[in-house]
């Protein structure tokens, strides 16, 4: 798609007219994928609560800072924030408490190696992994919160600093359509360089198919984690990847530079599945201790399920705590 | 282990094809484009090892599926007693038993070889599963083979009895022949096991024959040897024949070389020979002559060893007709070949029909009367010192005789014959007659060619072409080419000056015609510059010969019968062909006894009376347009046989018509033995299993059971077995993935 063919999105919570067409263009913003995440995002401010909050203090203090409760004064309370109004009508001292509305920054790391260029019945990694991207990018400018983007494969092949702004969403998906997924992956350097080059508390979204290995990825986690950045890592792998249902004999043609491989995989299957099961306990068990959140989705699932359900999933777990 | 349809072990191929599918799926891949493959290759190593040894449990148990099931098409057996005890015993025992009687021969071991040979056979036969699929045949063994049981069979009790009774005939021995009825044995076998038990004393004659016969021999013995080869089959020459060869026979009763007949009055010469096998010289060794049955004479002898000696003897017969001459040596290690008969016919006199083609007034011009003179210089018929009596027709009176008459009928430069003629002068020939025909300046080529001549299938054997020689008897040629060896010339093996003065100035040419087994030149003419002109042709028809000679037997084309050698010549071709053949009277044992009958003879009743006294009728078998034979083949036993015409109405008794001297091959009485080593250099294709049991111990036993041939029905089994398996391993294997 042509960058010049977007229309601005609008600031309002509803969806311009722009917008509209843009997610009608392009492929990465699917109508009812947005439409499943704009219902989304009548809780979304809850549900951003539950997707950032906590993550940092907004450095513009007063700024976006809405009401939430009273509470009974106590001696030491800032008068500043009594409510006059409530002690003139009921002669009591309340504390008037503020939510503090965050200001998130939130880069998303796009895989773009050429393993996430692997598609079995439905579209390719790349393509589900974008749209993941696409949408929680989209889900995060709907807040008039910030979002960047990194797509890589060996190295960062595009680094796009996070903005808020109709406009920025545009450039944000333009980069992903025009993407080359052709290049072998490199993640755990990817994430050091990510790491190094954030210098805000930011949310990163790791969003791959985690084709590298596991100690690797874990360290350039840690580093992100380092950096304070809070870590969510969409693992996404195909629904073939996931399940390995090949019943015949098969030629097996490795991308990123792998030898190709004839083999019956019937009797393989169960090998594959472990060791599919090995590795991804690996990394869930390191992101854990990174306190880091794992999500796998596999391709063969609606993107805007996979999206909203892991949403609620959070938002759960932040109320639970 | 063996297998009875080996070619079927060529299915086993199949077994190739599970692999052949195996190499075939892989080809048939489906492509994918795949990224996780750091996770398939951990997989595959993981899992590498167990797939290889689950898919090659897999592949080996198919490809032992198809291999098994080839071999049980292919109808395995094992030879091995345990594996033996898992089957039907199966096998074909063609059993031969040598009767010949050199197996009566009693040396220094206790027992003739006959008495081992049968209780070798018993215990064949006593070996037989036939309530199983045993089945066998038996053979007796002689030069004139019998399959006493030829169709295999499960009669041991009738086998037994065959065997228990077989006693030594007087024949000799031939294996080639008999190795005919053993291949039609296996022939019309079943059994998958195949095995020939020989049991003989292995004599050295048993297994001679004449050398253009040895390469079907041969041919017969690698059919043989190829028929019982396989499934463990084979052949067993049992040898049951001593190592004495010490015996001495009568190998030869014969009439003098130049006495080719017997008539009454004359004294007639006669040639024995014994013959010494052994290695030792055979001192008073006493030599009988019988008469007609009556003791004559005898005769002490000593007979080198490995050596003949011809002992010489002279008879007068007094009585035409029939007579037996027989000489006798005393019994020694094998009495069989001790005695030898000779049949005689004594004559009064060779009646001889002379067609003159030229009369003359003096004996120079006239065509026979040289010959008359030397047949008969007394010119009396009656004379009984000479034998031949002689009727002398003109070419035209020829038509008139009945030459059935005639024991010998002369044409002497007759210038045509009618076919008719031809026809019946060929017909007497047939039947046992002679003819002598001379050519000359009368015969008219032509005619002669197309009538007896006839494109060789005619009385004469080559196409007359032209006179030949010189005009003046100045210039005579001599005879040249003589074969020595030739009955009617023998006589001049010894005085070939004689014959070297017979001159001959004028000839018949013969065109240039291929010798034949019926016909052959046996004298020629020597001419100057060319090539040696025929001179003397004979041809055999029938049981009778003629012989044609190319110049004429008077003064105008030669001077022969100015000296001695023409009549000692013509004597002696005359008394050959007038003869009747002795090879007809005297035959070897097995042989066909044949006797031609007189036209008006064919209703009467006839008999054979054996050695043993005997009597068989026998009935007229025509053989011609006016022939009738006799023909009797149970000559089993040595000894002479007459021919008898049953008494007729007025008549008291029988007529004697001939006697038939049977003898044995003296050949067999020489039981030196064939080693085993000759005999593989003779044969090399014929395979065999010698067995000497010669040295009087206890037969060998050689096991008759078969193998286990029902092994397939196993196999089958554990194939079933095997696909259940299969099946179970495949979904178990199946089920982990």
């Amino acid at each position: 798609m042509e960058a010049s063919s977007l229309t601005p999105v609008g600031k309002g919570k509803g969806k311009g007219k722009g917008e509209e067409n843009m997610a009608e263009k392009s492929k990465y913003l699917d109508p009812r994928v947005l439409n499943r995440v704009a219902r989304l995002n009548i809780r979304a401010r809850t549900v951003m609560e539950g997707f950032v909050s906590g993550l940092h203090k907004s450095p513009y203090h007063g700024f976006s800072v809405e009401f939430a409760q009273h509470r009974e004064y106590t001696p030491g309370d800032d008068l500043r924030f009594l409510d006059w109004k409530v002690y003139g009508r009921s002669d009591r001292l309340y504390i008037k408490q503020y939510e503090q509305e965050t200001n998130l920054r939130a880069y998303i790391i796009l895989d773009a190696s050429e393993s996430m260029d692997y598609a079995s019945d439905n579209g390719s990694k790349f393509d589900y992994a974008a749209t993941i991207a696409a949408s929680l990018a989209h889900l995060v400018m709907e807040q008039q919160d910030s979002a960047g983007l990194v797509l890589f494969d060996r190295l960062i092949s595009k680094f796009i600093h996070a903005q808020c702004s109709p406009q920025h969403l545009r450039v944000m998906v333009t980069e992903m359509e025009a993407q080359k997924t052709t290049e072998k992956t490199d993640l755990g350097h990817v994430l050091h360089d990510v790491a190094e080059r954030i210098k805000h508390k930011s949310l990163v979204i790791l969003i791959s198919d985690l084709l590298d290995k596991p100690e690797s990825i874990i360290s350039g986690l840690q580093h992100l984690k380092h950096g304070r950045h809070d870590v969510i890592v969409i693992h996404v792998l195909d629904e073939y990847e996931a399940r390995f249902p090949f019943d015949r004999m098969t030629r097996f043609d490795g991308l990123e530079g792998y030898p190709y491989l004839v083999v019956d995989p019937k009797p393989l299957r169960e090998a594959y599945l472990e060791e599919v099961r090995k590795f991804t306990n690996e990394i869930r068990r390191g992101c854990l201790a990174q306190r880091i959140d794992f999500v796998q989705v596999t391709t063969d699932q609606p993107v805007d399920v996979a999206v909203s359900s892991y949403l609620a999933r959070r938002l759960s777990k932040r109320r639970a705590k | 282990m063996g297998f009875l349809h080996g070619p079927l072990l060529w299915l086993g191929m199949a077994g190739a094809i599970p692999v052949l599918i195996h190499l075939f799926n892989r080809q048939r891949y489906k492509r994918v484009r795949w990224a996780a493959m750091e996770w398939l290759l951990a997989a595959l190593k993981k899992t590498r090892r167990r797939m290889q040894i689950e898919n090659l449990i897999l592949l080996l148990i198919r490809i032992a599926v198809l291999v098994l099931l080839a071999m049980a098409l292919a109808r395995p057996f094992f030879q091995s007693a345990i594996a033996s005890q898992l089957g039907e015993s199966n096998t074909h025992a063609v059993i031969v038993l040598d009767v010949s009687y050199s197996m009566d021969f009693r040396g220094a071991d206790k027992g003739t070889p006959l008495e081992k040979a049968r209780q070798i056979a018993q215990s064949i036969l006593t070996d037989l599963k036939t309530t199983e699929n045993d089945r066998f045949s038996l053979i007796l063994l002689t030069d004139s083979p019998n399959a006493a049981i030829g169709e295999p069979s499960s009669r041991v009790d009738m086998g037994r009895e065959i065997v228990g009774g077989a006693t030594v005939t007087d024949q000799g021995t031939s294996i080639p022949r008999t190795m005919e009825l053993v291949k039609d044995a296996l022939d019309k076998s079943n059994n998958f096991v195949k095995k020939v038990f020989i049991i003989t004393d292995n004599q050295r004659h048993g297994w001679m024959v004449a050398e253009k016969d040895r390469p079907r021999v041969a041919e017969l013995f690698k059919q043989v040897t190829d028929m019982t080869s396989p499934n463990g089959g084979g052949i067993y020459l049992y040898d049951v024949g001593g190592n004495v060869v010490d015996n001495i026979a009568v190998v030869g009763l014969e009439m003098g070389a130049t006495q080719k007949v017997v008539s009454t009055d004359n004294s007639c010469e006669f040639l024995a020979t014994i013959r010494n096998y052994g290695a030792m010289q055979m001192s008073d060794v006493v030599l009988n002559v019988f008469v007609d049955g009556s003791k004559q004479t005898s005769y002490t002898l000593t007979v080198p060893a490995h050596d003949v000696l011809r002992q010489v003897f002279y008879f007068t017969f007094r009585e035409p007709g029939p007579h037996a001459v027989t000489v006798e040596i005393e019994p020694d290690a094998l009495s069989h070949d001790n005695k030898r008969s000779l049949a005689v016919d004594v004559r009064e006199a060779l009646k001889v029909l002379m067609v003159n083609g030229e009369k003359g007034s003096t004996m120079q011009t006239d065509e026979v009367a040289a010959l008359k003179m030397a047949l008969n210089p007394s010119q009396d018929s009656t004379d009984k010192r000479w034998v031949f009596n002689i009727t002398e027709v003109l070419e035209n009176g020829f038509a008139r005789e009945d030459v059935r008459k005639f024991d010998l009928v002369v044409l002497a430069n007759v210038e045509t014959v009618s076919p008719e003629e031809i026809a019946a002068l060929e017909e007497y020939v047939k039947a046992g007659g002679g003819v002598l025909i001379f050519l000359g300046d009368k015969v008219e080529a032509y005619t002669w060619n197309q009538v007896v001549w006839r494109g060789g299938d005619g009385l004469i054997p080559c196409e007359l072409d032209k006179p030949a020689g010189y005009p003046k008897n100045d210039d005579a040629m001599k005879f040249t080419g003589v074969d020595y060896a030739h009955p009617a010339l023998s006589y001049f093996q010894t005085s070939k000056p004689m014959l070297g003065r017979l001159l001959v100035s004028q000839y018949f040419a013969v065109k240039p015609f291929e010798a034949r087994p019926d016909a052959r030149v046996i004298a020629s003419l020597g001419v100057p510059g060319a090539d040696p002109a025929p001179l003397l042709i004979e041809r055999r028809m029938g049981r009778g010969r003629a012989i044609l000679c190319t110049t004429a037997p008077d003064f105008e084309w030669g001077l022969m019968p100015k000296v001695p050698g023409f009549l000692v010549l013509f004597d002696q071709i005359c008394q050959y062909l007038a003869s009747p053949p002795q090879r007809f009277r005297n035959i070897t044992v097995g042989d066909q006894l044949e006797y031609t009958l007189k036209a008006t003879e064919f209703a009467k009743t006839f008999s054979i009376v054996t050695p043993r006294q005997n009597r068989s009728s026998i009935s007229p078998v025509k053989a011609g347009e006016h022939a009738y034979h006799l023909m009797f083949s149970g000559t089993t036993e040595a000894g002479l046989y007459g021919l008898e015409r049953d008494a007729q109405p007025g008549e008291t008794q029988a007529t004697l018509l001939t006697w038939y001297a049977v003898n044995v091959d003296p050949e067999e009485g020489f039981v030196e033995k064939m080693t085993p080593p000759e005999l593989r250099t003779m044969y090399p294709q014929f395979r065999f299993t010698y067995v000497e049991q010669g040295t009087g111990s206890q037969p060998e036993k050689i096991a008759v059971k078969a193998p286990a041939s029902n092994i397939w029905k196993y196999l089958v089994g554990i194939i079933l077995g095997l696909l259940v398996l299969e099946t179970c391993l495949a979904q178990m294997f199946g089920a982990k993935r």
